[in-house]
């Protein structure tokens, strides 16, 4: 077995070198594990410069690298406590939807993401969510 | 150094890398739907209210891949979740090697079938 080294690598389609994870479409180009049960908690993370508590159950990661556009696809999941069960405490991370347009809170460099309770649709801060952005990288 | 290259190929299995998604698309439906962006997909079609099913450019080794979504079904009107359900075209786990059958629901609403102004779908697994 043979074992190439490269600090980038161009994919079919583009001539500039990119970073190793830009050069796969189907890589995670970002990640997060978050918590805000009081104090809000970056618990680990992959491409986010900072991670902004925006209000109680909404938080906005930015991105080092930034996004080729602002059609990447997100998704999470979590607890809204540590001790309730699935399906009473269990949270979908989406996009956040309101402002000027349909999609004001996302663009290439950053996403407002609620975490909402999946029997009462009401945005909550959580014990525990994870999140996964895909998408081209710029 | 920068290494261009066509396609990449571990042994005995074409790419994708593993790990990374062999699918993924962003969908949004407000009446006609549509995919705004989109990786191995080869079509999608609106099956009805809640229901979509791409079809995928490199097609899967086996039925038994991890598919998964989430997404927000209006300004401000709470979310959906996406799963499957088996049908006789679709039989459990409701996937086929080259598309995946995902029906969008709202659990606080009676997990009744809806359209989705944002749904994000992915799949993880190997290329056949």
């Amino acid at each position: 077995m043979s074992t190439i080294v490269a600090n980038a690598l161009a994919d079919r389609n583009k001539t500039a070198s990119k970073p190793m994870d830009a050069a796969f479409s189907g890589a995670v180009g970002s990640y997060l594990a978050y918590r805000n049960n009081g104090v809000a908690t970056t618990l680990d993370s992959y491409n986010t410069s900072s991670i902004i508590d925006s209000a109680v159950g909404s938080f906005r990661p930015t991105f080092t690298n930034a996004f080729a556009n602002g059609n990447y696809i997100t998704n999470g999941w979590g607890v809204e406590t540590e001790t309730e069960s699935p399906p009473e405490g269990w949270v979908a991370v989406v996009p956040r939807l309101d402002g000027a347009g349909a999609f004001a809170n996302k663009s290439t460099t950053t996403v407002r993401l609620d975490s909402s309770n999946a029997n009462t649709d009401a945005v909550v801060d959580s014990y525990y969510v994870v999140c996964t952005v895909t998408g081209d990288l710029a | 150094m920068t290494l261009a290259v066509d396609f990449l190929n571990d042994v005995g299995t074409q790419y994708p890398i593993r790990g990374t998604h062999a699918f993924w698309s962003n969908w949004t439906d407000t009446g006609a739907g549509s995919s705004l962006d989109s990786f191995n997909q080869s079509s999608i079609v609106d099956g009805g209210t809640g229901i979509v099913t791409p079809s995928y450019t490199n097609t899967m080794a086996n039925r038994f891949y991890v598919s998964g979504s989430t997404g927000t079904e209006a300004l401000n009107v709470g979310f959906t979740i996406c799963t499957q359900t088996g049908n006789t075209t679709f039989p459990l786990p409701n996937t086929q090697t080259g598309s995946t059958r995902f029906i969008m629901k709202n659990n606080s609403v009676n997990n009744s079938n809806i359209d989705s102004l944002i749904t994000n779908l992915f799949v993880l697994g190997e290329y056949a």
